[in-house]
């Protein structure tokens, strides 16, 4: 028998990683080459495997050399193994790399605009290759704006456009190049291919991709969007050859915008004038965990939470910023100009504990900005005082690996109470302590996982001078399904009843859509086909087709990888079809739920064509061209750490 | 995901536990994994005929498209322009970015601030929904073209997105010429109520009640943002890392420059600088200069310095002479040696500890003790004197002042009492995990002072104040916890004092633990092993009893139970514990041989083959079982199955002296005497210093029916060998060496040998040595038939645990 363990410490651990390790499957890691040096040491990170080789390698302080990056190769070679797709018998997923090798050079190609030479495509294709055009003839203007202009490939029914063919390694030359030909005169000209699909006979391999290509014009942006189906040679340790290409998709964007585009970063010009800019946000997470003592609950993820709000009534909104372990959070407040001033000492928010998010928000209506925000642990609550500082009024223990905060008037009582949600459950010790490796989560489930942290809606008891917020979770029904890795939560009124319903954003598996019937809470997720069973990160709200009923689009991961493997009859062979089905959404990507207006949801993401959002967290709906019509922001990206590693 | 469970109670497969694993390290490794991924903007085409209600991908043309690690995105129109501009967090540089929108020619807004009344809907109208109506549009004639049938809505949230919070201003986009007819506003907890005049293009305040929209106060401003990319800062590999929680740092070795084991050990009131470099490292040589320049104050602050050069160490090709060299000739004033591949190890290994995350460590890196012996900093890269002089001061400060003093940036310290527990928490979780790094690597002392640390975190904590209800509000969940970590502290501390041999203190603190937690069933099991170890069995067997009455149906505490019995040398109760744990799931051939052996110690042979029978069906090839049921089987004469048996065990193990000697005996009886003789001899031979074998090939030698297998001489010899095993203490190998010496022609030897075996024999096996040594003094020696195996006593077969 084990001699010293506890079961409260046996669900524990960074399942976020095992999110990441179930796509690391899926995403070929392109390592690189780790760093040799003369004087690498050999010495052990483990004393317990001692067979760990790691450089301890000198500093140079010199500020020209960019910093080093110090791989530990037993790691990258354990992993290199684990990660060939061929041990598992995904010879398919070999050949992806191989042909994905040929598409970069149609990519080089392309981005090489005018420079480019007929020669830099030989052997990519065989003599009796064949494709159409690849940049379509006859396009169709499907939206045009007074800065905005979309045009698509007609379905062939409606297309009267004789097709031409091309043949052979010429024919692909010319073909390529003709679509090269719109981005002769752009800068910046930038390539993208994924696989999304592939299959493979005996002596032929079929594949689907999905194709960017942008550039910069001189006033504005052209951006073209395609998905292509290949056929290419079989041959094992050949590169492949293309045999024939076909457009199955097309879309292109024309944008007029003075500085290129329709968003442009003003952050320096803003933030300059404080030294905290330079000094904090131009370093990244990575700078900061060299100099972080030990920290609980996802460390790896960072989660800088952002507040917008108008602290000092000067009628200019105001941002806070939160940030982890050792980082000030930060207040800035607007000035006239639109800069802005870091005021967070004077205010007396610059705490240094780890936060997730934060809300400005009037707690007591008195008519100012309070302050809530998200620790490790607990929900501090601090009071506007007369426009000039934040003070603590209290700090809620909560759940302990608290994410985010939201606030609605459930009980529509006159006041805001709040909702918290945490994505790890509570625990004590990793549960593994060699790296906090989650070998011991033995029965997480990746598709359905209840072995989440607890959400908690606080009432809010404010009254006179203190400042009480009442744990009502379970009183009003929110205890239901409530062990999911939450990591956020979004109130709105979905039925048009007049109370404020939540949805609420679950890492592995499913989603709560919790309705609520005057004050009391039912999960209908399931019921109202909301449940997004998938990688949940994010919730937003908006009425995307203007039918008076809000709608919902949600954060997921895109995968190119995991659509490639799932989609094919040998994965999870013995898996039960229901299994099959939900892991192989996972790799589906962000989901658009419309409200049927009554009482439930139709998932439209593949219609509206809004699923590839790749590692997706924060999105929104927005409509930034003021044409009344919500548009969709996604931000993505797990972790940039040392240019290794696969991404989706 | 290829490997993932298919649900709670699937098993999971090696590979997939060896992914998560690896994967986990790459994290702490600092490497990427989907990083690089631009973000994403999709138009809405909204009412496009053509559209087909699909949104473009406008993602490079929005300008968003950064390939940063974004978090949260929030949406303010930030510059009152009328269209929204983005803030975004990401992970890494830059980690805020600010994007106007700068869309040209664009289409009319409105924006609307809301005011609750404060009584019936919140100040801030958090869940107002905003219907904007606008004029229908007419064509020339003034018909109206009732072409928008759309709704404008919005409402007024506060969290969305991923930990963000928009501007709660609220942003219509309004197309081309359209006119607002009125805002229909449904305040949360209010009625809902209508508002007439407002303005397009502009924004306006709509005050729950007034039904009029009002003007914001405002005036003209000049936006001074200008679009640009950010700068670029260079990283550094050089960087301090101060604990929140020093912790006691292990005693480790280096190596003098003569070659010697030293330790580095601190001496009590001074601090100590662990500096580690090589000779063909600059900044270490910058670094060991600039420690030489300033020795006056270092020695000033009492500071020790051992800098270990690692030339030399591990592939590490450098001539470590060199290094002496080197320091020589700077006149280095301190204590050097070199490094060892183990030291470097364990520095590794508690960096990792320490940090948030792992990275190997650079060079030069030093490592500062404090003057009790605790590790405050870590520098890696070069040290600066005034750093180290500065972390010292703050050596022995109070948690809340440490994470001040450890912040990268300065900033304030979040003081409220839950915010305090939140640290304790932390830092216990912390000790735990260092003191199992200790205790991984046998360094019992140090992982002791983590347990009295956390023991010490909160001093006048009672912990009868938390047997309230449990659950319940915020501030039950931290009691739970404390009592939580007490417990699991004295658990873990009293381990520790088990492993080193201290079992009274180990009682000690099981018996705290399970004050602090009287239903946790595995710290009963604990000291109940522990009792057990002291052969306190009494106390064992109450503490079992207690966890079998916690968790009735924990089937692995009837066979712990049952292990209590056997030492107690209560068979029968051992049995039905053990019978209890099959029958609530845990069937194995272990549990099985187990009740098996208990039966044959009960006499029952039958139920014992059962057992043995059913043991080696889970398990075919448990040879132990094959043997125990071979035993039973010989001396119930069943010889064929017993061969078998035996030669089952030794198919599985070809180099078990015992079975071998126990086929052997099984030959004897079946009158394969070759063969037997056979078995005999590769028993000796493969376990020399055992008599049965011996003393059994010795008999055969000497009593075979079958004279072609006898051999007084070898007989001797045998018989001798193993009466010298068994120091001439044993009536039946002295009734061996009678046997041969008689076989032999020797009788008087074997009268000899035969009266001091009488001496020894217990009073049951006189009868027969006495028949025996009536045939030599007849001059006749001793034979056996062939089947009277059982004759002989069993006791030379020897036992098989």
């Amino acid at each position: 028998m084990q001699r010293r363990r506890y079961l409260w410490i046996v669900l524990t651990l960074a399942t976020l990683f095992l999110a990441a390790v179930i796509i690391a499957h899926f995403a070929r890691s392109k390592p690189q080459q780790s760093i040799s040096h003369d004087n690498t040491l050999q010495t052990s990170a483990d004393l317990q495997t001692g067979q760990n080789k790691q450089p301890l390698q000198g500093v140079d302080t010199s500020a020209e050399t960019p910093a080093a990056t110090l791989l530990l190769d037993n790691i990258q070679e354990k992993w290199r193994r684990i990660d060939d797709a061929s041990q598992d018998g995904w010879d398919t997923e070999a050949f992806t790399l191989r042909a994905e090798r040929q598409l970069k050079r149609i990519g080089k190609f392309l981005t090489k605009g005018q420079k480019s030479v007929p020669e830099d495509l030989n052997a990519l294709a065989t003599d009796d290759f064949f494709c159409g055009l690849l940049l379509p003839k006859d396009l169709e203007l499907v939206f045009q704006g007074p800065s905005i202009a979309v045009q698509r490939q007609r379905g062939a029914e409606e297309s009267g456009a004789e097709s031409r063919t091309y043949s052979g390694s010429a024919g692909l030359h010319e073909a390529i190049a003709e679509l090269a030909r719109s981005f002769q005169h752009a800068r910046e000209i930038r390539t993208k291919f994924k696989t999304i699909m592939v299959r493979a006979t005996e002596s032929r391999v079929n594949t689907r991709h999905y194709l960017e290509i942008s550039g910069r014009l001189e006033n504005g942006t052209l951006e073209q969007h395609a998905t292509w189906d290949a056929q290419w040679t079989n041959t094992p340790d050949a590169a492949p050859l293309l045999t024939s290409l076909g457009v199955v998709d097309f879309e292109q964007v024309h944008v007029q915008a003075p500085n290129g585009t329709l968003f442009a970063d003003c952050t320096e010009s803003l933030l300059e004038q404080n030294p905290s800019y330079r000094q904090q946000f131009l370093q990244g997470y990575e700078h900061w965990l060299l100099r972080m003592p030990h920290v609980r609950y996802f460390v790896s993820l960072s989660n800088p939470g952002l507040a917008v709000g108008d602290v000092n009534g000067d009628g200019l909104d105001d941002l806070y910023v939160c940030q982890e372990q050792g980082l000030p959070n930060r207040l800035f407040l607007q000035r006239q100009d639109g800069t802005a001033e870091d005021v967070s000492s004077e205010w007396g928010v610059d705490w240094l504990q780890d936060s997730r998010s934060a809300l400005l928000l009037d707690l007591d209506n008195d008519g100012d900005q309070d302050l809530v925000v998200a620790y490790i642990g607990g929900l501090l609550i601090a009071e506007n005082v007369a426009g000039k500082r934040f003070e603590v009024r209290t700090m809620l223990p909560t759940s302990e690996d608290l994410m985010s905060v939201s606030a609605a008037d459930f009980d529509n009582d006159g006041d805001v109470d709040l909702y918290t949600t945490a994505y790890f459950p509570d625990h004590f010790i990793e549960h593994s302590h060699a790296g906090g490796l989650p070998t011991g989560v033995e029965n997480f489930v990746y598709h359905d996982s209840n072995l989440g942290g607890t959400n908690i809606l606080l009432r809010n008891d404010v009254a006179d001078d203190r400042w009480d917020f009442l744990d009502v979770t379970e009183q009003v029904g929110l205890d239901m399904n409530n062990a999911r890795f939450s990591f956020m939560g979004s109130w709105d009124d979905y039925d048009n009843d007049g109370d404020q319903d939540l949805y609420v954003a679950n890492d592995y598996g499913r989603d709560n859509l919790y309705r609520n019937d005057g004050g009391h809470f039912v999960d209908v997720a399931e019921q109202a086909g909301a449940e997004d069973a998938a990688s949940g990160m994010s919730v937003s709200w908006g009425d995307y087709d203007r039918d008076g009923w809000m709608d919902a689009y949600i954060s997921n991961m895109w995968s190119s990888a995991g659509k490639r493997v799932s989609s094919q009859p040998q994965f999870k062979k013995n898996a039960s079809p229901d299994v099959k089905r939900r892991l192989q959404r996972f790799a589906r990507g962000n989901t658009l739920l419309h409200n049927d207006q009554n009482g439930g949801f139709r998932d439209q993401s593949a219609n509206a064509g809004v699923e590839m959002g790749r590692w997706a967290w924060g999105s929104l709906f927005a409509d930034i061209n003021n044409d009344g019509w919500s548009d969709l922001l996604i931000g993505n990206g797990y972790i940039t750490g040392d240019n290794s590693g696969g991404d989706l | 995901m290829s490997l993932s469970l298919d649900d709670e109670n699937a098993q999971p497969e090696q590979r997939q536990q060896e992914r998560f694993a690896a994967f986990a390290t790459m994290l702490r490794e600092g490497r990427s994994f989907s990083g690089h991924e631009r973000n994403c903007c999709y138009l809405n085409p909204g009412d496009s005929p053509v559209a087909g209600n699909r949104f473009a991908n406008i993602s490079a043309a929005s300008g968003i498209d950064f390939p940063d690690d974004a978090r949260a995105l929030a949406l303010v129109d930030w510059d009152q322009d009328g269209d929204l501009d983005l803030w975004i967090s990401n992970r890494n540089a830059p980690r805020l970015r600010f994007l106007r929108n700068e869309i040209p020619q664009k289409d009319s807004f409105v924006l609307l601030q809301l005011i609750g009344n404060g009584t019936a809907t919140n100040r801030d109208a958090i869940g107002a929904r905003v219907e904007l109506v606008l004029e229908t549009p007419k064509d020339e004639t003034g018909a109206s073209t009732a072409t928008n049938h759309f709704k404008s809505i919005q409402t007024l949230r506060a969290g969305e997105g991923f930990l963000a919070q928009n501007s709660k201003w609220l942003h219509f986009g309004l197309g081309a010429d359209n006119r607002i007819k009125k805002a229909i506003v449904d305040w949360p907890g209010g009625k809902r109520e209508e508002f007439s005049g407002l303005a397009i293009n502009s924004r306006n305040v709509l005050a729950q009640g007034t039904g009029q929209s009002q003007k914001p106060d405002s005036s003209p401003r000049n936006i001074a943002l200008t679009a640009g990319e950010q700068p670029t800062v260079i990283d550094s590999q050089t960087a301090t890392l101060r604990l929140i929680n020093p912790v006691a740092m292990p005693v480790m070795q280096y190596q003098s420059w003569e070659g010697d084991d030293r330790n580095i050990e601190t001496t009590p009131g001074r601090p100590l600088l662990l500096s580690l470099w090589a000779s063909w490292c600059q900044p270490c040589l910058h670094e060991l200069a600039e420690m030489t320049k300033q020795s006056d104050k270092l020695r000033a602050a009492g500071l020790q310095v051992v800098a270990l050069s690692v030339d030399g160490v591990g592939e590490d090709k450098s001539d470590p002479a060199l290094s002496k060299r080197v320091l020589d000739s700077m006149e280095f004033p301190f204590e050097s040696g070199r490094a060892t591949k183990r030291l470097l190890h364990g520095l590794q290994q508690m960096h990792d500890r320490q940090a948030a995350v792992r990275r190997p460590l650079p060079l030069p890196t030093s490592f500062l003790i404090d003057t009790t012996g605790q590790l405050i900093s870590i520098y890696k890269g070069p040290i600066d004197v005034e750093e180290i002089l500065d972390d010292l001061k703050h050596a022995d400060e109070s948690t809340i002042e440490r994470v001040s003093h450890a912040a990268a940036i300065p900033g304030r310290v979040l003081q409220h009492p839950t915010a305090r527990e939140i640290l304790a928490i932390s830092e216990a979780e912390h000790r735990f995990k260092t003191a199992d790094l200790f205790q991984k690597n046998h360094l019992w002392k140090p992982a002791l002072a983590q347990y009295d640390d956390i023991l010490n975190l909160w001093p006048d904590w009672n912990p009868d104040d938390s047997q309230i209800a449990r659950g319940g509000n915020g501030r039950n969940r931290q009691m739970e916890k404390r009592r939580q970590i007490y417990t699991m502290a004295y658990s873990s501390r009293g381990h520790v004092h088990e492993q080193v041999g201290k079992l009274e203190a180990a009682v000690a603190d099981y018996n705290k633990a399970i004050e602090l937690m009287p239903t946790d069933t595995v710290l009963y099991d604990n000291r109940s092993l522990l009792y057990s170890k002291l052969r306190q069995y009494d106390l064992a067997l109450k503490d079992c009893n207690r966890s079998i009455e916690l968790k009735p149906d924990h089937a692995a505490s009837y066979f712990r139970r049952a292990t209590i019995y056997q030492n107690m040398q209560q068979f029968q109760l051992a049995v039905d514990d053990t019978t209890k744990g099959i029958e609530l799931g845990l069937e194995s051939s272990i549990a099985h041989k187990r009740r098996g052996d208990l039966y044959k110690q009960l006499g029952k042979n039958s139920l014992a083959i059962a057992d043995y029978s059913r043991a080696i069906k889970l398990n075919p090839n448990d040879r132990f079982a094959h043997k125990q049921r071979a035993n039973i089987l010989a001396a119930l004469q069943k010889y064929s199955a017993a061969l078998a048996d035996y030669s089952e065990a030794i198919d599985l193990n070809p180099k078990d002296a015992e079975a071998y000697n126990n086929r052997g005996q099984i030959y004897v009886a079946l009158g394969q005497f070759a063969l037997a003789q056979n078995d005999f001899a590769t028993s000796i031979r493969l376990q020399p210093e055992n008599p049965a074998a011996y003393n059994n090939l010795a008999w055969l030698l000497a009593t075979c029916s079958n004279p072609e297998y006898r051999d007084g001489e070898k007989a001797l010899s045998y018989a001798k060998q193993a009466c010298e095993l068994l120091e001439w203490k044993s009536a039946e190998a002295l009734d061996t060496l009678a046997a041969a010496a008689a076989e032999a022609g020797q009788f008087a030897n074997a009268i000899k040998w035969q009266n001091k075996a009488l001496e020894l024999a217990t009073p049951k096996a006189k009868a027969e040595l006495r028949t025996r040594l009536e045939l030599y003094q007849a001059g006749r020696p001793c034979r056996t038939e062939k089947d009277n195996l059982n004759e002989r006593s069993p006791a030379n077969r020897s036992g098989t645990e």
